[in-house]
């Protein structure tokens, strides 16, 4: 963990349906910072603005009110245009349902944040490689996902969003279609890219007990934080 | 992210969706493949018109002819010698023209006949149509000579008894038109008008010209038209043989003298010279220029019809894309999300569904042209075979263009461009989050 801050929150609001007489006010003005290299969970109910943060912290969402500076690169003010920029050099997504291109194989998947990022295909091949080693999957790159088990998917989605080398990894529950052994390598997963390679890691959860393996637990209720600790280190 | 990359993709899409892509694609083919069936036998029609046109040498050929005045004072229309276009005259003509000119051709008819092989004892009868020519006439001509030669100028200066058949009759009398060479044949010519009689001479063949079947030359009866030198037909028909009159000529033009310009000239030359002063007759011409433009109008309207009714059916081609698309974007709406997700930029997805739309087009297109072209060559060969009779052996030739084949392909991706940007820019335009959580 080093000093510098990667996200900074200060405020932040979120409304739905803004100017009508639906308005509804998700997020009640959250101010957080995350450092770099921290191993955050982000707890609660459903309903308690989880997904909502979630969106915001990945910019593929602005907050309607308050500033998100994500990386020195200040959210609440860009364009659409720079947000997929942001989304594709700054965030790595990690899904519930894992989100696989279905078509196409386990390398083309990988490699596709880098194809979005311009990289020359050579090089695709060789990075996409290098992480399918990393998270043990180099014996089925040319399958397609529906060849795939849940953990193997999770693996390769695990892999994709980590190929652009990003400033964050942004998990939104991703033990929650997984049994219980299957999510337990995923989470190692997860520890081993937060220990080798102090990757900055948030991941969403209502699991309390993987929130303990975290450095630090945000809880929301209503859309406010109502707690914040810091664990004292991984499990 | 890179065109080949996208056009992967697309057909990675196009692939997994087979049937599904047929059906979207037969609007585009059945579209693409009207278009080249149709413009194919336009071109098919077009061409074995101006063909036989062009066969005949026409497309410069100015027919001088003969005509009544319209304001005659002669009381008695019957026409002299001195009536009628000279040797001379067409001299002068020449004099004078002669840049404009390539040939005249004139002739004098013989009559008609029958001609039988001499050496044969009872020989049939062949009905034949004699026409005396002038080397420079027969090389204006579009007749080819197979065997021998073309009646030479030394032929009529000695007035010779030579004599060209056409192909199909040498091989009926001889066996070929090899050996009908040097043959005589007994000629029996009866002359018309108020004197009728008739001539049996002694014809040696020198040539044997190659007959080529007419659009028309089905629906009659065969008669043989052969070529002799046109001072034996003249004395044949009790003529002078040296000074040739004629009540119509025609004259080949430069290929880069209109027609219509020509027998402007030839009109006023005629008629402010020679025929200024006769009280009955003047000159006037007629060239195939107004005839071919009007067939060829026709043609140009009837493709027109055709087309419409081709594009029409390109539009609801174009409209069917469109609704696979549209149907494609909402299932993929997840993977649209995640894409974006990903880093995708709005251009990045609206690219790759017009890249999916347009490859859907381009293959229907190119599958609508093969198989336009494969439609074209059969009703082709089906017309030949049914109208077999009508064309007497003519062929039609099918020649799908090369311009329509590369309009089509390249018409068939503007639609995909066109009826795929709409469903595009609805993909690209989706918002991230609703897109992610569509199930």
């Amino acid at each position: 963990m080093t000093d510098k801050t990667i996200i900074h929150m200060e405020n932040i609001y979120k409304s739905f349906y803004v100017g009508t007489p639906n308005e509804l006010e998700i997020l009640h003005g959250l101010t957080f910072d995350v450092p770099e290299g921290q191993f955050l969970s982000v707890v609660g109910q459903s309903g308690s603005g989880k997904s909502t943060l979630m969106n915001l912290i990945g910019a593929l969402d602005k907050p309607t009110g308050g500033s998100y500076i994500l990386d020195g690169l200040d959210i609440a003010k860009s364009k659409d245009k720079t947000l997929s920029e942001i989304r594709c050099r700054k965030i790595g997504f990690v899904f519930q349902t894992f989100n696989l291109i279905s078509r196409t194989t386990a390398l083309k998947n990988i490699e596709l944040p880098m194809m979005y990022a311009g990289v020359p295909q050579k090089e695709r091949t060789r990075r996409a490689k290098e992480l399918l080693e990393m998270v043990d999957m180099t014996d089925r790159m040319k399958h397609m996902p529906n060849e795939l088990s849940g953990g193997q998917k999770q693996r390769v989605a695990i892999a994709r969003a980590m190929v652009n080398e990003p400033s964050i990894v942004l998990a939104d529950e991703p033990t929650g279609a997984l049994d219980t052994k299957t999510g337990r390598m995923v989470m190692d997963l997860f520890h081993k890219l937060h220990r080798e390679q102090g990757k900055t890691i948030i991941l969403i959860t209502h699991n309390p007990e993987l929130a303990a393996e975290t450095d630090r637990i945000i809880t929301l209720a209503d859309g406010c934080i109502v707690s914040d600790i810091m664990t004292g280190g991984a499990a | 992210m890179n065109l080949l990359e996208n056009i992967a993709v697309a057909f990675n899409g196009i692939k997994s969706n087979k049937m599904r892509s047929f059906l979207t694609m037969l609007g585009i083919i059945i579209g693409i493949s009207a278009v080249i069936l149709i413009t194919s036998l336009g071109t098919m029609i077009q061409n074995t018109f101006t063909g036989t046109i062009d066969d005949l040498g026409v497309t410069n050929l100015v027919q001088v002819m003969l005509q009544g005045k319209p304001n005659a004072t002669r009381e008695s229309q019957w026409m002299t010698q001195a009536d009628l276009i000279s040797d001379t005259m067409i001299e002068r003509l020449k004099e004078r023209m002669g840049d404009d000119i390539d040939y005249v051709w004139v002739t004098t008819s013989a009559g008609r006949g029958t001609v039988r092989n001499t050496a044969e004892q009872d020989g049939d009868d062949y009905s034949v149509s004699l026409t005396g020519q002038t080397n420079e006439g027969l090389t204006a001509g579009t007749t080819d000579i197979i065997a021998g030669r073309q009646i030479s100028d030394e032929d009529n200066e000695k007035m010779r008894y030579v004599i060209n058949i056409p192909s199909d009759m040498a091989e009926e009398m001889f066996g070929s038109a090899r050996r009908a060479l040097g043959q005589v044949v007994t000629v029996n010519v009866q002359q018309g008008g108020w004197q009728a009689s008739t001539t049996v001479l002694d014809f040696t063949v020198v040539g044997v010209y190659e007959y080529e079947a007419s659009i028309m030359s089905g629906m009659f009866s065969r008669t043989y038209d052969c070529d002799i030198p046109i001072t034996t037909a003249r004395r044949m028909t009790g003529q002078d043989p040296v000074e040739g009159y004629y009540q119509y000529f025609n004259i080949i033009g430069k290929a880069d003298v209109p027609a219509s310009e020509l027998s402007d000239n030839i009109i006023s030359f005629f008629n402010n010279s020679f025929y200024k002063n006769n009280d009955a007759y003047q000159v006037t011409t007629y060239t195939m220029e107004n005839d071919l433009a009007m067939i060829n109008d026709a043609l140009a309207l009837t493709g027109g019809i055709l087309a419409m009714i081709a594009g029409i059916s390109l539009l609801v081609g174009g409209i069917g894309v469109m609704n696979i698309m549209l149907v494609s974007v909402t299932e993929r709406t997840r993977e649209i999300g995640v894409r974006k997700a990903l880093g995708a930029p709005n251009t990045a997805i609206r690219f790759q569904f017009i890249i999916e739309s347009v490859i859907l087009c381009t293959i229907g297109g190119v599958i609508g042209v093969i198989l336009g072209i494969i439609g074209a060559v059969v009703v082709g060969e089906v017309m030949m075979m049914v109208l077999a009779d009508q064309l007497g052996g003519i062929t039609l030739r099918t020649s799908p263009s090369i311009a329509a084949i590369t309009i089509s392909v390249a018409f068939s991706m503007v639609i995909g461009i066109f009826f795929g940007y709409y469903p595009a820019n609805k993909a690209a335009k989706l918002d991230p989050i609703d897109a992610l959580r569509y199930e």
